[in-house]
């Protein structure tokens, strides 16, 4: 299928979005809430997009990373009104989270400079963009999801503190944008949502590999033995050379 | 197709591989970590590749929850799609040979991708140890 | 009758015992029994008239029935057949009032009957109304689907079934093909009543057409009802649902039959427990006559039906939000496409429409579609159920066909402004909609007449104000309530009602200058434009129609520090008139104690320490505590 974005003629397949399509295209949509790895949130709002089905319809607002390319369709993707709603957005996210250097940037990007807006009585990074409980989601924890609705929103553990479904991947913190979970690791001490994890030392290097938990959750998502996870890739390297010395009959059957 | 085929008894351990494979994957401005490891044997003087298999069935395919790891079909390749990571490292844990790693620094996972069907560790391998047949 | 009704014909047969039995000559007490009435007390109202009529022997049938509508005149009764008409009976005297209905009216012969003075409707000019179809409250309307709520027990499936319940269904499922019955629907004009207006038929078309999974090795769609209402002031559905719970279940069996549903849920806001209740007896009923569950009437078509609760959630209203919740997951919008009809419940096929849409089918399916098509205008057929609500005379639930004017419901129905005052504005659509000024009042009641004026039909919530409201503060309120109920999923409405809402407050509190005014003129387009659903696109709404239409009022709570309708505290004085006597009641009930005065002397309010909560205005009986927009020395 062939549409267009901001006049140029583009082929796009079944299934798509418009966003992937004009990413392919090179154009630059910003996005926060979004991750190829996980299910379009579209809650965000900065990658929308106005599309019209026919020359002569009023534009409709939508947003890229869920509406589906279509043949066809006309795209603009930066109007004056896309940019206005960009910079409000944008706005309104960094007097929410004026600590955030990813939303700064690219409030700065759109002519933002400071949020405008009246901050919270209490300041949070958190933009509840979801990309935590989604990550925590598709590794199958389930532990954290957002609780509370509105403004009032915050991501979190059930019944405020059970951190029991937690399995210490560190997955949520590295995903976020803001970068507001706090995962400290000190040796093979992991202390995140309030639980303090122990990673369990390489069998061959010493050196922490996963926490016990999670090992059991890989170990029930993939079918292979628990133990087999305690075993750092550093560790698996030397393993695997030893072997291969052991097969092809150098060096005592061993690397240095 | 052709494959990464590795003859350990040719490798003399002089590590070009590595120093081929880093600099072929930058990170930022400085060379990224080496996808391939020649370990050392004395004596004699030696080394044996450890190199990502590619495997048909494999583990860190099997294990990742956002399908970031998938089988490139010009290359034979499994590539690693940085922007679909979510950094839970279910795939260094799972690979039973070590041949996935995470650097913390780049914020991502590093592993054979035949550098898109042109090796170049095979390429600067002195000793045929490394061949792209 | 609990028995399985066996077959069509087995049905008729019924129908026609029980209209052969009922003597239209015999008197009967309609008591109401909606959830307005039964605050007055109406449920021990019915109990005296049962208990009266047992002790004098009388051959009269007491009736508790759904919401009659005139809801501020509770608790009400009409005496049949010749519909005499009474209202506030038992709030003063139950035991006199209920003696002397029966005693006058009710044992009197029909033609003899002698009427308790003091309980008649009296107009503005004083004068007596009888007859129910002459209060002017019911005259002026054209009660189709509330026709029901009057007559019938909705506890009753034979007085539903007497009055021609079910015929609708039995003529589908005997002579209709699914596609016909869809195409009756489709015919008729029918829009949706819960906001959108989206063409019923069309809907019901797509979901026919999409493709269905298989569920269990069957071909799976469903049909749902939204009762989940949660517009401030609008209770339409509650009252259909409590009045005729079966009209509702017949149009979700005929929306079932017409697209290819087996189940269907209707989706009732917790905060409804005499609907649920109601609705939960209905389909107990109807399971148990085979009108609901397989093989139905001996047709082989089967469909039953569940209701699910909410849990206090406005954004429940919100097809996709709704279906999440009846899913089991949060109630929380998705991005649509795909839409319901295409993928819905648990991924199939889902024809989602409001209370409202469902009951009017029956009448459709029975009637035909040239005879709904026939009522209305031409762009929005059929007739719409208001709640009237407000600084009107009469307040409740009416009925008009499409194409009334605002002004017909007002002033005809409604009975104009109480008190004499001006009137000001009519809000429509709840915190979708907007404030229409009293130029608007000729505008027809039409789904695209009322959106190309800036506010919208909405499910039908209707607030009349008076000069003593003010228009910032309506915005206010309904941002307030937005605010509470955005799910918080996307920034616009999570966020920027939050800041429409600090603006706003800096309005009404004195606070703020005209930059104030262009930001919020700034943030709406883009709350509207950029919002993942309807909530967070309509959110802005009650702020753009009235800085629209009643822009000046802004400008004199801004440039003046005034609030010309009396309301804002921050922004207006009260003050003793020459008026006072002196009685010192006002001093003795001021909370904050800042009225000075002797007995008989003219008091005084010390202006700097009062708190404007309007005491000493609610309790002086001489007219003598004034409002006066804005603060310090201004008159």
């Amino acid at each position: 299928m062939i549409l267009t974005i901001n006049g140029r003629p583009l082929a796009a397949t079944p299934g798509e979005t418009l966003l992937q399509v004009a990413r392919r295209a090179g154009v630059d949509l910003p996005t926060l809430c979004h991750h190829e790895g996980l299910e379009a949130w579209g809650g965000c709002r900065l990658c929308v997009v106005e599309v019209r089905r026919r020359p002569d319809d009023a534009p409709k607002v939508v947003p890229s990373c869920l509406q589906p390319a279509e043949d066809g369709v006309r795209v603009e993707t930066h109007t004056e009104h896309l940019l206005r709603i960009r910079a409000t957005l944008l706005d309104l996210l960094l007097t929410r989270a004026p600590d955030s250097d990813l939303i700064r940037r690219l409030a700065v990007e759109h002519g933002v400079s400071d949020g405008t807006f009246e901050p919270r009585p209490e300041p949070t990074s958190c933009i509840l963009c979801t990309l935590c409980t989604r990550a925590c989601a598709a590794v199958g924890a389930h532990a954290i999801s957002t609780a509370g609705r509105g403004a009032e929103g915050e991501v979190s553990l059930p019944f405020v503190d059970d951190a029991d479904a937690c399995v210490g991947c560190g997955s949520c913190a590295a995903v976020c944008p803001t970068g507001c979970i706090e995962l400290k690791d000190a040796g093979s001490r992991r202390t995140i949502w309030g639980r303090t994890f122990e990673r369990v030392p390489c069998e061959v290097t010493g050196q922490p590999t996963v926490t016990r938990e999670y090992a059991e959750l890989l170990a029930r998502r993939s079918g292979l033995p628990v133990d087999s996870f305690f075993v750092s890739d550093e560790g698996r390297r030397r393993q695997t050379a030893d072997r291969v010395a052991g097969l092809v009959g150098v060096g005592d059957g061993r690397v240095a | 197709m052709k494959q990464l085929v590795v003859t350990p008894i040719r490798c003399i351990g002089c590590r070009t591989c590595e120093i081929a494979c880093a600099f072929s994957h930058p990170a930022g401005r400085t060379p990224g970590r080496s996808r391939i490891r020649a370990f050392p044997i004395r004596p004699p003087e030696g080394g044996i590749p450890v190199v990502c298999f590619q495997c048909d069935t494999a583990a860190c395919v099997t294990v990742c929850p956002t399908a970031t790891l998938t089988r490139n079909p010009r290359t034979g390749a499994i590539d690693y799609a940085e922007a679909r990571c979510v950094h839970c490292r279910a795939c260094v844990a799972a690979c039973p040979f070590g041949n996935i790693g995470y650097d913390d620094a780049s914020r991502r996972c590093y592993k054979c991708d035949l550098c898109s069907g042109d090796p170049q560790c095979a390429k600067f391998c002195p000793s045929r140890a490394l061949e792209f047949a | 009758m609990s028995e399985r009704i066996a077959s069509l014909a087995a049905l008729e047969a019924w129908r026609t015992r029980l209209v052969a039995a009922h003597d239209p000559k015999r008197k009967a007490i309609a008591v109401c029994a909606g959830t307005g009435c039964k605050a007055y007390g109406s449920d021990q109202l019915t109990a005296a008239f049962r208990k009266a009529v047992a002790e004098r022997g009388l051959d009269v049938d007491v009736r508790a029935t759904g919401c009659h509508g005139f809801c501020e005149r509770g608790p009400l009764v009409v005496i049949y057949p010749s519909m005499i008409f009474y209202q506030e009976v038992g709030r003063k005297n139950l035991a006199k009032d209920v003696a002397e209905i029966l005693d006058q009216t009710v044992a009197a012969a029909p033609g003899a009957e002698q009427i308790v003075a003091r309980l008649q409707y009296k107009t503005p000019d004083g004068t007596p109304v009888v007859h129910e179809h002459e209060v002017p409250f019911y005259k002026h309307q054209n009660r189709l689907i509330l026709s029901f709520n009057g007559k019938i027990d909705p506890d009753s499936l034979a007085d539903y079934v007497a009055n021609g319940g079910y015929r609708a269904l039995a003529k589908a499922l005997g002579t209709l093909t699914p596609e016909q019955v869809l195409a009756e629907v489709d015919a008729s004009g029918l829009r949706g009543r819960g906001g959108a207006g989206f063409p019923t038929g069309r809907k019901w078309r797509f979901c026919r057409e999409a493709v269905a999974p298989l569920v269990n090795g069957v071909p799976t769609r469903y049909v749902v009802c939204n009762a989940d209402e949660g517009d401030p002031g609008a209770f339409m559905d509650r009252s259909v649902l409590e009045g005729n719970p079966h009209g509702v279940l017949e149009g979700l069996l005929l929306g079932a039959y017409a697209i290819g549903a087996r189940e269907g849920y209707v989706y009732v806001r917790n905060e409804y427990p005499l609907a649920v209740q109601r609705l939960t007896k209905a389909i107990a009923d109807a399971r148990a006559a085979g009108l609901l569950g397989a093989d139905l009437l001996g047709t082989g078509f089967a469909f039953d039906v569940h209701v699910t609760r909410g849990a206090g959630a406005f954004v429940c209203g919100e097809e996709t939000a709704l279906i999440g919740s009846v899913e089991g997951n949060r109630g929380q919008p998705r991005f649509r496409p795909p839409y319901p009809a295409v993928s819905g419940l648990w991924g199939c096929p889902t024809t989602i429409n409001n209370v409202e849409t469902w009951v009017n089918v029956p009448l459709i399916v029975d009637r035909g579609a040239a005879w709904f098509a026939g009522i209305g205008t031409r762009g929005s057929k059929g007739t719409k159920i208001f709640s009237l609500v407000g600084k009107v005379n009469h307040t409740g639930l009416v009925e008009v066909p499409m194409g009334a004017t605002l002004r017909h419901i007002v002033e005809q129905i409604g009975g104009g402004i109480q008190g004499g005052r001006a009137f000001k504005a009519v809000q429509t659509g709840g915190p979708s909609g907007g404030c229409l000024p009293e130029p608007m009042l000729d505008l027809e009641v039409d789904f695209d007449t009322l959106t190309a004026a800036g506010s919208m039909m909405g499910s039908g919530g209707m607030i009349v104000m008076d000069d003593r409201t003010c228009m910032v503060d309506v915005a206010r309120y309904f941002i307030d309530f937005l605010i509470q109920e955005s799910c918080g999923k996307c920034t616009p409405c999570r966020d920027g009602l939050i800041q429409m809402g600090h603006l706003l407050h800096a309005v009404v509190e004195g606070r703020a200058t005209r930059a104030t005014l262009d930001r919020l003129e700034a943030l709406a387009p883009v709350v509207r434009d950029a919002s993942l659903c309807a909530l967070g696109q309509t959110a802005p709404n009650p702020v753009l129609s009235t800085l629209k239409y009643f822009r000046h009022e802004y400008l004199a709570h801004i440039d003046h520090r005034q609030c010309p309708a009396g309301v804002c505290k921050a922004l207006i004085t009260y003050r003793v008139n020459a008026r006072c006597t002196g009685c010192t009641v006002c001093a003795v009930q001021c909370p904050e104690k800042v009225i000075a005065g002797e007995k008989k002397g003219l008091h005084v309010i010390a202006e700097d320490r009062c708190t404007r909560c309007g005491v000493c205005h609610s309790v002086c009986t001489f007219g003598a505590v004034d409002i006066l927009p804005g603060r310090g020395g201004k008159e």
